[in-house]
């Protein structure tokens, strides 16, 4: 219930009042009739409200007294009075009263003042209870609080940021910007944020203000427009104190900027120091080279050897270090250059082949039939990887198999990720070693060290570039594997991964426990050009018969087989490729090609080729064979003159014997020991070394088959040479190679650089002389050679003639090419071109149908007539020297790329 | 002697750059010597060799200075002035000393 103080000196009045008020229901605590008295029983009885008449008897008057009650305990007041003057009525006026009834008064006026003034109080207590909090919020709030007008006039700071600054709340008060807080310097700026945050809303930002005294503070300020019924009244803004956080960041930036300088001036350092003790290595190399051109006897020329290979090795070391130090330094620079990763793959195991020597290793290949022929990247990178593994794969296996798979892991509209893997049949790697091998400076163990060399570093090496490739390198011990194996996604053959596995294990049992090393990059989609593998359609159909012992490489060639659609039959022996050739002669469904390893137990491929090409049918007569020898020879002479495959013109015959034994034959072989003479006297008509490169699998099977490839080879098959993977042109390759001949060894030097870096092999000759010998010794090695004319022992004009003279046959320097190399020859000619020195004698057999090799001159002098004499001596171009990066690339494109842009999908 | 620059025009990297400039020293230390000592035995032949190897290599690399030095000793060799260019090797070789005390330093 209610509860009123009655405030009236007439005793009468005072009740009438009371009856009223209790029959309006309201609760009449006390009734007063002096001033204070008034004040007295509103302190006694906590009233809602008082009912307070003016004139009252006694030294206070009703107005007095409602002040101290107001004022004292906010206590609404209304005024009760009869009649007043003006003067009174203004006096009660200030005292801001809830309510003024005049007498006499109705019930209903008496109820609806009391009500709206209760009604008033309650909300004006509620109102100031809210101002209080707010405004308390600012005075205690640690954060410095402006509040600023819309005419940017301050309206309000609080005490925390009257003590930051310095300036007194009265001081700031009502100015406007430019504030005192705000120094010379950032001025224009602050004034500029300051009408963005409020054009734009809240804010958070950073700036440098000053204090009173002038010093300078950092404040990280967030601000809020404060809007009252929609319309933008304040603009709120407080400050954090950062000065601190700032001074500590300060200290922190200059101490990694510090730390980072120490860093780089280490890198630096090392990759000085490699650089350093690399540019004299040069130069031994170099001049070492020169020297084994010079008249050594025999003891001298081992000398002169030993100190170029040991170069050669120290230098690989610093190379090491200095890609090393690079990584840490962050300055290994990537390309973006177009490669096919399939031919990067087969040239890694071509060149890893010399390092492996004698040891009775089959080097495998298996490739995803999916992965792009051109992808967008760094080759070098990726090849020094490739390399590197296979590089240590050949070097701890002893016998058995080295298996490199590519395979497609991942795929995204323009980029896909490769995953390479490398097994072999080596000594393996502890469990315990496999990640710590990544680490630098750590290899397996100590003693590995000594026995295997190397510098610990290629691995994480390795490690750090292919993760600059957002992939990975990793090994895995030979027990992980076969649980590996699954996830390994080689991506649409079931079958092959099937038959990678049995091969695993089949080969593990010949080697020793073997590792596997994965590694994963990603790599840019190229866009525009034709990414596609050539498929040729003319093999659809075609039977084969493959024979080979190595079930790794018999599932190899029969998956890429039977990829265009031919039929195939796979013998892991000898001894039955002759029944089952026969087999099929007489059930009508002759093989169409037969592909055999060369060296295999029991019967070998020679002897099956021999077998096949003396072939005779034990069924017919003798009176029919001796018809069928006739036939035989007139056929061959048939296809001597018109060009036409003598396999297809033969079995038009339907003699078993001439089809058998016309059957096309390519031989198959590593590297080391193929031998073009004995695969030709053998009867083999085409000869492909391992690992199988698919591409000149299928362009030799065209050929041979006599579909396809007639247009490019009439004049061979007229002659009947044996093919070759390297007379099959290289056309679908993108790696050139290239003999530089050039005596200076700056120009040396500069062009391996240009030539290295664009993903071309190349092999350097000192002099004319030595030109034309590295070329006749393996002239189907070489795409382009680029002549300096000008060189001791022979110029380059001079080379450029013997080099003709050879190609067409009547070369007087034959003997220079009659030397037969060794294998430790080519190592000590290049560290990067592989060994192909089994074309030697077959060279000299058939120099009469080389091919001519481009030849571009460089020369210095740009006298005229040079051009011509270049020219007249056999060469088909000219660069004048300096020699510019473009020109060479461009020379490259145009002889060795440019006439066949029809392959470029193989 | 701005190496980026060379570097640059030659295309490749600057530190492959410096390691032909170092290169390029050996070298042409080599042939300097070669030279003297065919302007001493008046071997035209051997010494028009030299002076033609140091011209290559030094536009190769893009030294143009030293190029132009070159090349007027070996025009000067061809066109019978074989004593006269005794000093302009000399010249030569101070050239050469300036260009390895400068990447050296």
């Amino acid at each position: 219930m209610t509860k009123l103080l009655v405030v009236e000196d007439e005793g009468i009045v005072a009740k009438d009042i009371q009856i009223r008020l209790r029959n309006l229901g309201y609760e009449v605590v006390a009734v007063a009739s002096s001033g204070e008295g008034a004040i007295q029983k509103a302190a006694e009885t906590h009233p809602d409200l008082v009912l307070m008449d003016i004139i009252l008897k006694g030294e206070m008057d009703g107005i007095e007294a409602a002040e101290e009650i107001i004022s004292r305990y906010d206590i609404p007041v209304v005024y009760l009075t009869a009649h007043t003057d003006e003067k009174t009525l203004q006096r009660a006026k200030i005292t801001e009263p809830f309510g003024y009834i005049l007498k006499p008064f109705g019930e209903k006026n008496l109820y609806s003042t009391i009500e709206i003034s209760l009604h008033r109080h309650k909300m004006e207590k509620k109102l100031k209870e809210s101002e209080e909090f707010s405004s308390s919020l600012m005075r205690v709030s640690p954060n410095s609080i402006v509040v600023i007008n819309p005419d940017t006039s301050v309206h309000y700071v609080n005490p925390a940021l009257e003590e930051l600054t310095g300036f007194s709340s009265s001081e700031l008060v009502g100015t406007k910007a430019p504030y005192p807080w705000w120094t010379e310097k950032t001025r224009e700026r602050a004034k500029k944020d300051l009408k963005e945050a409020i054009v734009s809303g809240a804010q958070k930002l950073e700036e440098l203000f000053q204090k009173k005294n002038g010093e300078l503070f950092w404040v990280e300020i967030t601000s809020a427009p404060i809007r009252i019924n929609g319309e933008f009244k304040y603009y709120l803004v407080s400050w954090v104190d950062i000065t601190q956080r700032k001074q500590a960041e300060e200290v922190l930036r200059k101490a990694k900027q510090d730390a980072e300088l120490a860093n780089r001036a280490k890198s630096e350092f090392l990759a000085n120091m490699s650089h350093e003790i690399r540019t004299p290595m040069n130069a031994v190399i170099g001049f070492t080279n020169l020297l084994c051109d010079t008249n050594l006897d025999e003891k001298q020329t081992d000398y002169a050897n030993t100190i170029k290979k040991s170069a050669e090795s120290l230098l690989s070391l610093i190379n090491d270090i200095l890609d090393f130090s690079k990584i840490e330094a962050g300055q290994l620079d990537f390309d973006e250059i177009d490669f096919d990763p399939e031919l990067l793959a087969y040239d890694v195991c071509e060149i890893i082949r010399p390092k492996i020597e004698s040891k009775p290793i089959e080097i495998l290949c298996h490739i995803g039939d999916t992965i792009p022929s051109r992808v967008k990247g760094d080759p070098a990178r990726f090849r020094q990887i490739l390399n590197n593994l296979m590089g240590n794969a050949s070097k701890f296996t002893k016998s058995g198999e080295i298996d490199l798979s590519l395979a497609i892991e991942e795929e995204t509209d323009d980029r896909i990720k490769l995953h390479a893997t490398v097994r072999d049949t080596g000594i393996g790697i502890p469990k315990d070693r496999l990640s710590a091998m990544f680490e630098p400076f750590r290899q397996v163990d100590g003693s590995s060290t000594r026995k295997y060399g190397g510098t610990g570093l290629g691995l994480s090496i390795c490690k750090q570039i292919t993760k600059l490739m957002s992939g990975d390198v990793w090994a895995e011990s030979p027990s992980d594997f076969r649980f590996s194996i699954d996830d390994f996604r080689l991506e649409d053959s079931p079958k092959l991964k099937n038959n990678l596995q049995s091969s695993i294990v089949n080969s593990q049992s010949k080697g020793g426990p073997g590792s596997v090393f994965h590694f994963t990059a990603w790599l840019g989609k190229t866009e525009g050009k034709e990414t596609k593998r050539y498929t040729p359609a003319s093999l659809s159909g075609k039977k084969a018969l493959v024979v080979d012992d190595n079930r790794g490489n018999l599932e190899i060639v029969t998956h890429i087989l039977e990829r265009v659609g031919m039929r195939v039959v796979a013998l892991r022996s000898g001894e039955k490729a002759i029944p089952t050739l026969q087999k099929a002669l007489e059930i009508d469904t002759p093989f169409d090609i037969c592909i055999a390893d060369i060296r295999m137990p029991g019967v070998s491929g020679y002897e099956v080729a021999q077998q096949i090409r003396h072939f005779k049918s034990e069924i017919p007569g003798p009176d029919l064979a001796d018809q069928d020898d006739v036939m035989e020879k007139e056929v061959w002479e048939a296809s001597k003159s018109n060009g036409i495959s003598k396999s297809t013109r033969a079995r038009a015959g339907h003699n078993p014997n001439s089809t058998m034994r016309n059957l096309p034959l390519i031989a198959l072989s590593s590297l080391m020991e193929r031998d073009a003479r004995k695969c030709e006297e053998a009867g083999f008509d085409g000869f492909l070394s391992k690992p199988i490169r698919r591409g000149k699998l299928y362009q030799m099977m065209e050929r041979l088959l006599g579909e396809g490839g007639d247009r490019h080879d009439k004049d061979e098959r007229v002659t009947q040479q044996i093919m070759t993977q390297y007379s099959v042109r290289e056309d679908m390759k993108s790696s050139a190679r290239i003999l530089l001949a050039e005596d200076n060894p700056v120009n040396q030097r500069l062009a391996k650089i240009l030539l290295t870096k664009a993903g071309y092999y190349v092999e350097v000759a000192n002099n004319g002389k030595e030109a034309v010998e590295k070329y006749m010794a393996s002239p189907k090695d070489f795409d382009l050679i680029f002549m300096d004319v000008q060189m001791p022992e022979m110029d380059g004009l001079e080379a450029t003639r013997e080099i003709r003279k050879f190609e067409t046959g009547n070369s007087p320097a034959i003997r220079l090419a009659g030397k037969k190399l060794e294998p430790g020859d080519i190592q000590q000619q290049s560290s990067i071109a592989p060994d192909k020195s089994g074309f030697t004698l077959y060279s000299n057999n058939r120099q009469s149908s080389i091919h001519r090799v481009p030849i571009v001159a460089m020369t210095a002098s740009a006298m005229k007539g040079d051009r011509e004499k270049c020219l007249e001596a056999g060469m088909d171009d000219y660069i004048a020297k300096p020699i510019k990066r473009e020109v060479v690339y461009e020379m490259i494109n145009k002889w060795v790329f440019g006439g066949y842009e029809g392959y470029n999908g193989l | 002697m701005d190496c980026k620059e060379l570097a640059e025009n030659v295309g490749v990297e600057e530190e492959e750059y410096l390691e032909l400039i170092e290169l390029f020293i050996e070298t042409g230390m080599s042939d300097l010597d070669t030279l003297s000592s065919a302007i001493k035995e008046k071997n035209a032949e051997k010494a028009a060799n030299s002076a033609h190897s140091l011209k290559g290599a030094a536009s190769s690399i893009g030294l143009m200075e030293f190029y132009e030095a070159a090349k007027k000793i070996e025009e000067g060799i061809l066109n019978d002035r074989l004593e006269e260019t005794a000093e302009d090797a000399q010249t030569l070789k101070e050239k050469l000393d300036i260009i390895a005390e400068y990447t050296r330093g």
